[in-house]
Order: C-alpha cells, then structure tokens, then sequence
C-alpha cells in the first residue's frame, strides 16, 4: 500500500508520521517542520537575544548534535554566534569515541571547538577514578550525581573560557519528563521548585542556561538526524545502567505508549507545579572556594570535591552534610600541582 | 538510592534487601508484653491491641492536626471522654450501570453492601451513578451551611474511633432529618432522590462509558461523575465535609498519576488532607497516612467486613491506562526501595494550593467546569508545554475545511482571561460548543475529553438554546448539570461558585454536618472509609 502524500506540501509521498499529531509528511517537510517548532520555542520564550556568543554543549550524543545543527541554520534568523563546547569527563571507552564524533561535526560545520577535561579542571579526578573511589562495600555508585554537577561546571568553565553569554543543552521533551518524574520519587523538591522552567536566567553570575529542544520528543529528534543524514554516536554510557534514572525512563516509556501525548503533559505538569516556599532554593550567593553560583558556603562541585580529595566521597551526597566544615585538604580544585590521589581509600 | 540526601544504606540495585525479620522472642515494640501480630514500616512489630492503638491514634491525629472537623455538640456524651463529636452517614455509589451490568448483579451486589450498612448504625444513603443525569439545578446553590473553618470554634477533643468501621458501602435511605437540629436549608425532596433511576439513565451511562476510547479517559470520566454526585447528596443532605478512605499508598498512586496526567498545577487538591474547591463542602482525606498494609490488616485483625466490587479496570492488561502503568510501576519500584511511597506522602506535603506565579487566583479566576480547578492554560503561542501541542497542530494543520464534527486546531480565543475573546476569526465565529466547552476545561480535562467520541446521534441543540446541534450528547449530558458559566437555558440561572451565599453568623456555633464518602474503592479490594459528619450526635447517643 504506497504511502499517502505528504499532508504539508502534497508533493512527495510521506515519510513518516509524526508521533504525537499522526500526520503524515515527507522527510523534507518534517525538518522544516523541526526547525520552525525550534525556532519558536526561541522567539516566544526570548531564549537567545541577538548578538549572543552561544555555546552548545555537545557531547556527540544525538540530542547535541541535532542541536548544534539546527541552531546552525537558524543562525542567520537569530543572529547568533556558536561555540562547540566538549566536556572529557575521563571516561575510558567511552568519552574518547564520542569526542571523536564532536570532532568530526565541528570540522564538517567549521565551528570553533573547545574541549575541557575533568581532569585538569578538578585536580585530576576523572570519572573512572570517582568510580573506583565510590565503589565498594555494595553501595550504589552514584557516579551520575557526581558526573552531572562536575559536568555543569565544567561547561560552564568551558563557555567562559571562549566569551560565552549564553549556554544551550541538547534536553528535549523526554529528558524533562524523566526528570520531573525522578525528582517526585527521589523526594527532591528542590529540584523540583527549579527545574519545570525554560532553563536558568542566569543569577549571580552564572551564565544564562536554556534548553531550545525542551518540547521536542526524542522520537522526533532521532527522526531529524535521521533525514539530515546527521554523524552522532550512539552508545550509552557505561556507567548509565546504574543510574535511578533509568527507572523513570522504563516508566516514561510505558506512559508513552499507553498515552502518546504523557511526555508533553509531564513536561506541563512540571511547569505548573507549586511548592512551599521552604522547599524553594534559597537566595543564590557565591561559592566560598570558587566563586560559583552556590546555595550553600560551597558550590555543590566544590563540596563533592572535598569529600573525594578527603577520601570520604559520600560527604556532600549525605542529608546531614556533617564534616564539611572540617578542616580541608590543602590545595584546590584546578590546581595543577596536585597528584591525583591514589593512597587507599579508607571504608566506612 | 532512591531518596536524594538519604545516606545510602541500601545494597545496589538488584539485590533484594534482606528484611530484618523479628526474632520469635522478639516482643511488641509498644507494649513490650505481648506477642506481636504485624510488622508495620521496617521492622516494627506490634501486638493486636497496640496495632490497633496506634491506628487510631493516626486517625485521629490527622484529624486533630488539621483542625477541619468540627464538634457537634458543646457537652460531653455519656459513655466517654473522648467521642468523635460529629456525626457520620455513610454513602455507596452504584457504578454498576458505567460497566454494564445487568440489573440482578446490581441488585447482587447492594443485598450484599445493605447489611454491612446497616451494622454500622449510621445513617446511609445508596445512590446509583445514573443519577448524575438527572441532577436538578438546586445541585449548583449550595446550602446556607455554616463555613467549616471559623478557627475560634475548633475544639482539640477528637473522639474515640473504635465504632467506625471501614465499610464499602453506603445505603440509601430516608432523609436523616428527624429530630436533626440543622440550619435551614433548601432542601430536595428525599422521596426523588430514593425513586429507582428511571429506565433509560443505566443505559445511556453504560453508552457513554462505551463511547469513551481509552482507559485513562474512563476512569477520569468515572472519577468526576462520582465526585459531583456525591457532591450532590452531601449538599442535599445538609453534610459540610466528604471523608474519603484513600490511604498513604493510593494516595502516593494517585499524585503519580495526576502528574502523568497534566494536573501538576492541582496536586496540591487532589491529593492533600482537605480539598475546599467545590466551596460549601470539603472533601477529606482522613486516612492518607495509613499505609495500603496497615488498612489491610486492620480490617482482617478486627474483621471488617468488605465487598468486593468489580471496576472499571479490573482484569484490565498493566497497559491499558496511565492508572494501572503508575500503580504498577510504584508498587514494583516499593518493593526495590522500600521508602517510595513515604517519600512521594512527604513530597505531596510540601506542595501548596497557590499557582506557581503570580497573584492567588482567588475567586475571581476561571475555574474548570469537570474538576472544578482553576484554569491552567496558557497562551496557545507561549513557549510551554500547552503553547507547543496546540501550535504545533495550528501550524501543520492541513488546509482541508473543517467540519463540524473536526476538533478545532487550539483555542483561538484566549482563555487565560475566563472569557472567550472574538478574535475575529471564521474558526470563532463557527459557534462550535465543544469548541466553547474545551475552552473552560483545564489542560488535563481536555485531554481527557478528546477521547470522548460521542456515539449518540445529536440531540436537537436546545441544550444551548441557540439552535444548534450538538456534537456529543453524552458530553452535554454530564456538562448540563455542571456548567456554572455558560448555561443560556431559561431553565436556570447561571450560578457561578463564588455567587453561593456565606452562612449567616446566627449558625455560629451549630456544627454543619459533613458528608462523607467513596463509595466502591477502585479495585474493591481496600474498603474506604465512609462516613459523614453531621450534627444531631444527640439523637445518637449510644452510636458514635
């Protein structure tokens, strides 16, 4: 049975249908269709003024690298300027194959490139060493809390390094879902006050963060990469399936094929959620070590930090956050006379 | 590592955590005499009568805590010093009729629930789902009822629990108003509520639970339709409060769901202790910190007799609804982490009952005409969840003339404001009512309503008095009663909720009575809690 025209320009024979409104459309309309969607959600939200040093965090994963292209054409109509900026995290296996992709995209789009390691940012801890530090005595891992603290920091490090003023993430529609679903389980009404919005504006100091492909579904993502012909890698990360995370995906997942339009009502939920002023994040102040964007006298990298240079990696993860204001180690985060620490990791 | 900030103490994932089971010389954890019977939370093992202390002293606890319940009367009953000092009924919803069954199980199933009634000695009504069609105007005016949150008035002795019990069931009955002292309040006549429904109303509900398309619709559709009637019977029985039996776990269940659902603006309502959003009555949850385990083994310790009634979703596949998905998936993820619910009750207490930004709507805003909330939609343009459904649909909507029986590509009109704004568009113009209707619905009730496909020809249109034909009878059918707003019918008069009159001061003092009850717990498995408060505790002396 041929596939119907396409519902948009009646001209080619469809392609796809897409998943959520079920209309039919050829791989040339569907990617306009994307980028228009894209561009709005920009517009109306007043993501990217013009004239903005944007830098994209790309990690050479789908969701970067669709996004990097698609700003990249949008580019003229913004009025933007982008930096491709990779975070290494020292991940072996991994990191090094997806860093090669990001490579090859910024030669292909001729964007400027800029990769920063964990390793010389944080006094040599890279992921694989926070692996081992955490591991033992059958404790989860929880190498992404670490990971993604370290990450934001590390992104946000990167992008002042090349003049940024804003900083664009690859989350889309799943992400945010998952999320809301993972902070409810998890307790986190923290996460839950801040999170829900179209990204951070930017307080204190920190750069502005926004996420262009929020409502866009994953499903559409991997379709526009598809008809773009786009190179991303695909591989999960090694340490994913121990994250909470992805109970939360196996359940999104479900939601999604009992009822297409869960993710977007997820994301909508998320938004509109009200919680007690005591559960709102306090009035941001600055990091006492670095200078970060912080809550707390410690940013939450600096305070992860401490506990893995003082051998007790829980430290900042625990509620009571007892022994913090012990005294610390000599020598900070990024300093480069520091060894990375390899004595035996004392068990408790 | 379920909960964030919790030391991890748990052992990775995939390895169950060995339980610390209780030693058999291990002795109630209150008492310390007896031998324990139950193991509640991780490892606290109780004996029969400290299982039963503890209990009740939840009960009343959250009852104490949230200062809602009112005493009826000033003096002390005769047989104790600590009686619950208001007065329940207690109401069964027939849902029979929504899943199409035949008039001897229905009758089956109230010769089985009628006894349970009768034993509790409370007052009872029974009152079939059908109902809902037939709901008289006065179901919109409320009663001059005294407001329940005068705060002066509380007073801190909450009663002995022990004669409540949890019962399915609700029985009909005459009106309870001999020898009550109660406020004077338009009242329905008692003998048109307790008439059988008349022939066609069981099938026409049975037609529109067919002509839903999905799970999730129906059991949403169910929900409202039984909250509206037992609305109605409250008001029409002069109770002020609705007590429902939803435990800590359902409770747990049900925000998942609600947030899966796109009502994370109401959380706050549909899950907190009270709900006051239908005004005059107050929905509450008096069990909600009572865990799924400590209800099932209350009832079987003290054999408290249940029924079990078949729903809307029983045998239904774990697929098949947002519902059965999320309790599936939380009960599973309970058994992995142990502190699931507890941590979704504690994140559930920290939500408020204001939208997230701006001023507090107050009474002034819109309010959703299924569920009774206010209005959570946005722009259709705006950069958010709402703004890309309905202008991703506008934009790639194909140029084919639209139909009546289409739905229209998005709200054209703007109803941030409550009102439909002519835009000037042809798409206004068109006088569509489900167009209309959607735009008083809040984001999660339009969802809902796009899976209700009408499978009834059209009525004439005289539900709108404007001529037209409209598009889903079985959806006017249940908004015919509910619309506050947009009824043009000379029938009625529009009576929005903020136009009901506040009790005089002469009340003060006497306590409004308070109606309680779910009726058929979801799976039938749970009994919930029905009971009602009401004043008259003193013609029941002996009871409660």
């Amino acid at each position: 049975m041929p596939a119907p025209p396409c519902a948009s320009c009646h001209a080619s024979r469809a392609a796809l249908r897409r998943p959520r409104s079920g209309q039919a459309l050829c791989g040339a309309c569907f990617c306009a269709a994307f980028e228009a969607e894209v561009l709005h959600t920009v517009l109306a939200g007043r993501l990217l003024p013009p004239g903005a040093v944007v830098a994209v965090g790309a990690s050479g994963g789908k969701d970067s690298t669709v996004l990097a292209h698609v700003l990249r054409a949008l580019t003229p109509r913004l009025g933007i300027s982008l930096q491709l900026v990779a975070v290494d995290e020292g991940i072996g296996g991994y990191r090094d194959a997806a860093l090669a992709a990001v490579r090859r995209q910024a030669a292909r789009w001729e964007l400027p490139l800029t990769v920063v390691a964990y390793e010389d940012l944080f006094g040599g801890w890279t992921m694989d060493a926070v692996a081992r530090s955490t591991a033992g005595s059958g404790r989860s891992r929880s190498c992404c809390t670490f990971c993604g603290v370290l990450r934001r920091r590390a992104l946000e490090e990167g992008a002042r390094r090349v003049g940024a003023t804003h900083i664009v993430t690859g989350h889309n529609a799943d992400d945010m879902a998952e999320t809301v679903l993972m902070n409810f389980l998890r307790g986190d009404a923290g996460r839950l006050a801040r999170g829900g919005g179209l990204g951070s504006p930017g307080e204190g100091g920190a750069l502005p963060r926004c996420r262009p492909l929020q409502f866009a579904s994953q499903k559409e993502v991997v379709l526009y990469a598809h008809f773009r012909r786009l190179d991303y890698f695909s591989e999960e990360c090694v340490y994913a399936p121990e994250a909470f995370r992805g109970h939360a995906r196996d359940l999104l997942k479900r939601l999604e094929a009992a009822r297409p339009s869960a993710v977007l009502d997820l994301v909508h939920s998320a938004e509109r959620l009200a919680l007690a002023p005591a559960a709102r994040t306090p009035r941001p102040g600055a990091c006492s070590r670095c200078g970060a964007l912080a809550s707390r006298a410690l940013c939450q990298a600096c305070a992860l930090l401490d506990g893995l240079n003082r051998g007790r990696p829980r430290l900042a993860i625990g509620k009571g956050r007892r022994g913090l204001d012990e005294e610390a180690m000599p020598g900070t985060p990024g300093d480069p006379a520091r060894a990375p620490t390899s004595k035996a990791v004392p068990t408790f | 590592m379920c909960q964030v900030g919790e030391d991890y103490g748990e052992p990775a994932p995939g390895e169950p955590t060995p339980a610390p089971r209780p030693s058999r010389e291990q002795k109630c954890v209150k008492c310390k005499e007896a031998q324990p019977v139950v193991v509640i939370r991780a490892g606290d093992a109780f004996c029969r009568d400290c299982f039963k202390a503890f209990y009740v002293h939840k009960f009343r606890a959250m009852l104490g805590k949230n200062r809602l319940i009112f005493p009826g009367e000033k003096g002390l009953s005769q047989d104790s010093a600590k009686r619950l000092r208001f007065v329940p009924g207690v109401i069964f919803v027939d849902e029979g009729a929504a899943f199409g069954k035949s008039l001897e199980e229905r009758s089956k199933t109230l010769a089985e629930v009628k006894p349970i009634l009768q034993a509790t000695g409370l007052p009872w009504h029974v009152v079939a789902l059908e109902e809902v069609f037939s709901l008289p105007p006065s179901v919109l005016r409320c009663s001059a009822q005294e407001p329940a949150g005068s705060e002066g008035a509380y007073k801190a002795a909450v009663d002995s629990f022990l004669q409540q019990q949890h019962v399915l069931g609700a029985g009909g009955g005459p009106g309870p108003t001999q020898g009550k002292e109660q406020p004077p309040q338009p009242r329905l006549d008692p003998q048109s509520l307790a008439s059988p429904p008349a022939a066609a109303q069981p099938e026409a509900l049975s037609q529109l639970f067919c002509s839903v398309r999905t799970l999730t619709a129906k059991e949403e559709l169910l929900q409202t339709l039984r909250t509206h009637l037992i609305l109605h019977m409250a008001r029409a029985h002069g109770y002020s409060k609705v007590m429902t039996g939803d435990s800590c776990t359902r409770l747990a269940i049900k925000l998942m769901t609600n947030l899966a659902l796109g009502r994370g603006a109401f959380l706050a309502w549909d899950t907190g202790f009270s709900d006051e959003r239908h005004g005059d009555v107050v929905v509450v949850r008096p069990m909600r910190d009572h865990t799924l385990k400590e209800v099932a083994f209350y009832n079987r310790l003290f054999s408290v007799p249940s029924v079990f009634t078949p729903a809307v979703d029983t045998k239904a596949p774990e697929k098949a609804s947002i519902h059965r998905l999320m309790e599936a998936f939380i009960l599973r993820l309970q058994t992995q982490f142990p502190s699931t619910v507890s941590t979704v009750y504690r994140t559930s207490e920290k939500l408020v009952k204001a939208p997230r930004d701006g001023p507090a709507a107050g009474d002034s805003s819109p309010c959703c005409l299924l569920c009774m909330c206010a209005l959570d939609v946005d722009a259709a343009d705006s950069a958010t969840a709402f703004g890309a459904q309905t202008s991703r649909l506008s934009q790639m909507q194909s140029p084919t003339p639209l139909t009546e029986t289409r739905t229209p590509p998005g709200p054209c009109c703007s109803p941030g404001v409550g009102r439909v704004q002519g835009c000037g568009q042809g798409a206004c113009r068109r006088e569509d009512p489900q167009a209309c209707i959607e735009e008083q619905l809040c984001y999660s009730c339009r969802m809902n309503m796009k899976d209700l496909v009408s499978a009834c020809p059209p009525a004439p249109g005289q539900a709108w008095g404007r001529g037209k034909a409209v598009p889903s009878r079985g959806c006017w059918q249940i908004l015919w009663p509910l619309d506050t707003g947009l009824c043009c019918s000379p029938h009625w008069t529009p009576c929005r909720r903020t136009s009901w009159p506040r009790p005089s001061s002469a009340h003060r003092g006497t306590e409004a009575p308070t109606a309680v009850a779910c009726g058929a717990g979801a799976s039938g498995l749970v009994p919930t809690a029905a009971f009602s408060l009401g004043p008259g505790s003193c013609r029941r002396s002996g009871t409660v």
